[in-house]
């Protein structure tokens, strides 16, 4: 202790900063206490603020430096519980999953994030019995929070509250020029459905059709004889609608028009597809393709100044294992940096992350 | 990976003449015969033919040159790389659910898993006696509307093993058939396309082989020398069917067109080269299934196979005749046994489990990875791919 640190003499019943035991205290030490008081109060309310800041304006984790870009994700975990699975869709937050069954039971079911199963949605008896519905893809709308489900062997697609509760039978309205098959959806933010349709015996008849919110046919896409079995349908930043061409083996990508101006080409090449189905877009503009032949996940950025999408790498390998796929089939992202993948024959969804 | 298969496409290219392009044509998509199994192969007669239409990478669809993971270069095992396409998403021939998805009518086949053979309902009808007191029989096996679980079915996971019942030469030894047989889809059918209808193999894989090999409780049966039987194509293509009891197609022509050759028109009131072919078909595996007019009093010197049905029956007149495919699919049955008819030992004193995705456990577990389901509680038995409930194959022809 130096002379400085020396406190002056207190007598007996007197305390420091007491006046002459009178009680009251001494003007700058309460000062000094309000000032941290104040500050301490102020730091809250600026990380209230910018915790409020954070609410409105965060960015999705997948656009955090060093997430998005060229970045692959990684195996994190699976969900189990639905049977030869083939499609998926998951709400923005990652609170649910929703999943078709081809085998088993034939039916989607919703997991949360845990990979709890919470609901399994049933169409009604109406509809048929048990084994009448395959229910194929599946689908968000993203002005209701319903569930779409597609099922070629009914040629319907159901539609389901968020949590699983049947509502209605979609119905298309206006002239669908003969039968419709559907596939794979996808919705625009404004709820414009899109459908990959495989409607009759060759793909002379295979498009794409969209339909307004109020579920009015607006338009189709795909000449005749230019898709063959188009599976997965995602719609990126620009507008433009990403097709797998699933048995061309390849993906197509319409503009907001409607005309084709790009396509990923089939083969072997670096980047090329071997039988593509799920596509999902996600909101760092990533483009994903399931590609069942290949057990892989193959992705692409969507840069607006390119009209083909350039092949960034590919994720996942054939094999039973985690982070192994044997035939996987649909896609999806939520907004936390997660990819939902169906993995048919291993009978699980995997999620990936970063 | 990718590096790999580059190198791959090169040396594919590059051997464009060779065997490899050539056995290595075609991908998979739609129905069977045409579309994507229809060959790439260069016809005779073709000249400066663009290997890169013709290959297209489809090869690598289904093979790999250098990292395959099953034989044949298959890059994965059967029958997960059919039902990629034929499973739903790819194909217009649903063969797990036994569904058409163009237009969701019945596969004639069934399906492996689910089918619509309404075997419940089957009925039979007898007219009153005409003058001359003859009547008239009419009946059907409707195809269902809505699928039901297989009760029996072709195993063809590649890996569960079966006898091949009768397989083999005339045995005067107890002898059912050739043990430990695994089954595909490419056993049968072959993926490139050949010409024939339903790309069916002329001599399924394992028949080449039908000699029966001793062990300690069965003698050895002699090796039976099989013929091919093409079953021709044809131009227009039955694959569904609304009466299961009617098996004939009389669009399929009597002369078996050559690979690459249009096949022969069918002739009005010519016999149905379907019917006409299948039977030979089925028992290249089943070779001692096939039976004459008279089987049924006359001895065949086989221990098991002594008195049989004819089998060998052909279509003359557009009215389905006793043939294999008149009582069994090939595929999977929907069709439920119940008491006696559930419960039938097979030629090796065995009794057959029920197969398929809601198949119910009544004697032991189905083999391969399926979990039974029980279906209303009810065992129902397994149907030995029958296509009407019970024995009711037997009443839609004889008036017991």
């Amino acid at each position: 202790m130096t002379n400085l640190d020396v406190a002056p003499p207190v007598a007996p019943g007197q305390t420091q900063g007491d006046v002459a035991g009178t009680g009251a205290v001494a003007p700058a030490g309460m000062k000094n206490k309000k000032r941290k008081i104040a500050a301490l109060v102020s730091l809250l309310v600026i990380l209230a603020l910018l915790f409020v800041w954070y609410l409105m304006n965060r960015k999705p984790l997948s656009e955090l430096p060093g997430l998005g870009g060229t970045a692959l994700p990684h195996y994190q975990s699976s969900i189990y519980g639905s049977t030869k699975p083939l499609g998926v869709a998951v709400t923005a937050s990652g609170d649910r999953v929703y999943v078709t069954a081809s085998d088993g039971d034939r039916l989607a079911k919703a997991y949360d994030h845990s990979g709890k199963l919470v609901a399994t949605l049933k169409p009604p008896a109406s509809t048929g019995g048990p084994t009448a519905h395959l229910p194929m893809y599946v689908a968000i709308n993203p002005t209701t929070q319903d569930v779409y489900v597609s099922d070629r062997m009914t040629a319907s697609i159901y539609v389901y509250d968020a949590n699983g509760k049947f509502l209605r039978t979609f119905a298309p309205k206006g002239n669908l020029d003969g039968k419709f098959a559907p596939l794979g959806m996808t919705f625009a933010p404004d709820g414009t459905l899109y459908v990959t349709d495989v409607r009759g015996p060759e793909s002379k008849t295979h498009r794409v059709v969209v339909f307004g919110a109020d579920g009015t046919v607006l338009r189709s896409l795909g000449a005749p004889g230019q898709l063959s079995f188009p599976n997965g349908i995602a719609l990126d930043a620009s507008g433009n609608v990403d097709v797998a061409d699933s048995n061309n083996g390849r993906l197509v990508v319409f503009n907001p028009a409607g005309k084709m101006i790009a396509t990923i080409s089939p083969g072997v090449g670096e980047g090329d597809l071997g039988m593509p189905r799920g596509v999902a877009v996600d909101d760092s503009g990533k483009l994903l393709v399931v590609d069942t032949a290949d057990h892989m996940v193959r992705t692409y950025s969507t840069d607006k100044s390119k009209l083909t999408p350039t092949y960034i790498g590919s994720f996942g390998t054939e094999g039973q294992l985690d982070g192994a796929f044997e035939y996987p089939n649909g896609v999806a992202t939520d907004k936390r940096a997660h990819v939902y993948i169906t993995d048919r024959e291993n009978n699980r969804v995997q999620v990936w992350g970063y | 990976m990718r590096n790999g298969s580059r190198a791959v496409k090169k040396l594919l290219l590059l051997g464009a003449g060779s065997a490899l392009i050539f056995t290595m044509g075609g991908i998979g998509p739609a129905a069977a015969d045409a579309g994507p199994h229809k060959t790439t192969m260069v016809q005779p007669g073709q000249s400066g033919v663009l290997i890169s239409v013709a290959g297209g990478g489809r090869c690598a669809s289904c093979h790999r040159a250098h990292t395959a993971k099953a034989e044949y270069l298959l890059k994965d095992a059967q029958p997960a790389l059919c039902y990629s396409c034929h499973g739903g998403s790819g194909a217009s021939l649903d063969v797990v659910d036994g569904v058409n998805n163009d237009d969701g009518g019945a596969l004639r086949g069934g399906g492996f898993e689910y089918a619509l053979i309404n075997g419940a309902g089957a009925t039979k009808s007898i007219s009153l006696p005409d003058a001359a007191g003859k009547t008239t029989r009419t009946v059907t096996a409707p195809a269902g509307t809505v699928e039901a679980p297989v009760t029996s079915r072709h195993q063809i996971d590649g890996t569960t093993t079966g006898t091949m019942w009768g397989n083999g030469a005339i045995s005067a030894a107890v002898n059912p058939g050739k043990a430990g047989v695994t089954l595909e889809c490419g056993s049968c059918h072959d993926p490139h396309g050949n010409g024939n209808y339903r790309i069916l193999r002329p001599i399924p894989n394992d028949a080449a082989t039908s000699a029966v090999a001793a062990t300690a409780t069965t003698p050895a049966v002699a090796a039976v020398v099989v013929a091919p039987v093409n079953i021709p194509d044809a131009i227009t293509k039955v694959y569904t069917t609304t009466d299961y009891w009617a098996v004939a197609d009389r669009n399929v022509p009597t002369v078996a067109a050559a690979p690459g050759v249009a096949p022969v028109a069918p002739i009005a009131g010519q016999t149905d080269g379907y019917i006409t072919n299948v039977a030979q078909w089925c028992t290249t595996c089943h070779t001692r299934y096939m039976a004459t007019s008279g089987s049924y009093k006359t001895n065949s010197g086989d221990a098991v196979f002594t008195y049989k049905h004819r089998s060998d029956s052909i279509d003359k007149d557009g009215v389905s005749r006793p043939n294999c495919i008149q009582c069994h699919v090939s595929h999977g049955t929907s069709a439920n046994m119940t008491s006696r008819a559930a419960s039938f030992t097979a030629p090796d004193g065995l009794v057959p489990t029920p197969q398929g995705a809601g198949a119910t456990v009544g004697i032991g577990t189905p083999p391969g990875p399926y979990t039974p389901t029980l279906v209303g509680g009810t065992a129902v038995g397994t149907s030995r791919l029958l296509r009407v409930d019970n024995r009711g194959v037997c009443v839609m022809c004889h008036n017991l």
